[in-house]
């Protein structure tokens, strides 16, 4: 399984790459915002989608919304939202926005597993 | 001339009369007033300089902030290093260990099958050596019990040590949190700048021109709520809020079904009840 990990802090990728590598998944690749990573989706073979929200250039939710209108071989990727944003309202946008489910950082690594498991049961 | 201009003229004097009196009433205030002013400008002056002064500064200050963050973010990535190569190790001895481990349990093994032999080949003869080596063997699998509690204490500890591994991993992601924050910051730094700027341009203080416009940091968008808040308190408010919009959709196995059917506002609304 290929993870796209989104976002523009260097040290957030890592970390999260990192947690990916600890729960089991090595086939990672990153984008530092969600203009990269839609490129990217054209290039590589993707089947999650982990994000940031605020982002330069194309945001988490932009991003969002761009893929679930795209073709439909992208449109149904699963996309994990992982944010600093806390509120009702965030996370209620995120959702219209069409994200699977929601991480706030800072998060664990036994939380991302638990939402990556969550959303690969229910695909 | 007749007593009705006569009466005029008093009028007229009359009224020259309140004004002097008016006159003399006025001109101390007006004293009080031009040394007011007088000593007004000099503060004024003084708080335009400190304007132009504190806004002149806000640059600096601005620039040292995003030093802060370059800065915590190299620092971050070097221990982020650090980690992955005592995690790395931390591999390596885990599976050394285990070799370890293994290798002790064939040596007893082959230790049993050794003396399984030694006593088929000596077919009951030499009872007192096989006696001795009987109780070498104990011995040894006495030894060897400590060695594997031993063991045991050292994988543990192992654990630990990745488990704290984790735990700085996790706790490195406060470099993204404040890096957000000084974002904001910066932001604020940047409007009011402007608003000083405006002001130093309406009342054309001298050297104005030479403030220099903090360098944009708008190019990194940031959450200004952002917190390092450890408890599980926000996570937990929104799985209830993604829990609640798949069950809205009536998707009972979770909220990744379906992602092209999310839950519109009013379904929101009516779940949370508005402004709540």
């Amino acid at each position: 399984m290929k993870f796209l990990v989104v976002d523009d802090s260097q040290t957030m990728r890592r970390i999260v790459t990192n947690a990916l590598k600890g729960i089991g998944y090595d086939d990672i690749i990153e984008a530092e915002d969600g203009k990269d990573a839609f490129a990217k989706l054209y290039i590589e073979k993707i089947d999650f989608i982990i994000t940031d929200w605020n982002m330069p250039n194309m945001n988490g939710l932009e991003f969002t919304k761009a893929v679930r209108g795209s073709e439909e071989q992208y449109s149904n990727l699963p996309i994990l939202m992982v944010t600093t944003r806390g509120m009702k309202e965030d996370v209620m946008e995120a959702l219209q926005a069409k994200v699977n489910n929601y991480v706030v950082k800072p998060f664990t690594p036994q939380v991302l597993k638990e939402k990556i498991d969550l959303i690969l049961k229910t695909l | 001339m007749d007593s009705k201009n006569l009466g005029g003229i008093l009028d007229k004097i009359n009224e020259l009369r309140a004004l002097f009196i008016f006159g003399q009433r006025v001109i101390p205030f007006l004293e009080e007033l031009f040394y007011f002013v007088h000593d007004i400008v000099p503060v004024l002056e003084e708080i335009n300089a400190s304007i132009y002064e504190s806004a002149s500064k806000m640059p600096r200050a601005s620039s040292q902030l995003n030093k802060v963050t370059q800065a915590t973010e190299l620092a971050t990535t070097e221990i982020l290093d650090n980690l992955d190569g005592v995690i790395s190790r931390l591999n390596t001895i885990d599976s050394h260990f285990q070799t370890a481990t293994e290798d002790l349990a064939a040596i007893d093994k082959l230790d049993d099958s050794l003396l399984d032999v030694i006593k088929s080949s000596l077919d009951g003869s030499h009872q007192e050596a096989l006696r001795e080596i009987s109780g070498l063997q104990e011995r040894k699998r006495s030894h060897l019990k400590a060695v594997k509690l031993n063991a045991t204490g050292l994988e543990q500890s192992l654990k630990e040590i990745r488990a704290k591994s984790n735990d700085i991993m996790i706790s490195l992601q406060v470099q993204d949190i404040t890096s957000q924050q000084i974002a904001s910051v910066n932001h604020l730094i940047g409007s009011v700048q402007e608003r000083l700027s405006n002001l130093i341009d309406r009342f054309k203080i001298s050297g104005a021109e030479l403030i220099n416009e903090i360098e944009r940091t708008d190019h990194r968008t940031f959450d200004p709520n952002a917190s390092y808040d450890r408890s599980d308190e926000r996570q937990k408010s929104a799985d209830v809020i993604v829990s609640k919009s798949a069950s809205a959709q009536g998707n009972s196995d979770g909220p990744g079904k379906n992602p092209v059917n999310p839950t519109s506002q009013e379904e929101i609304d009516k779940l949370f009840g508005k402004g709540a």
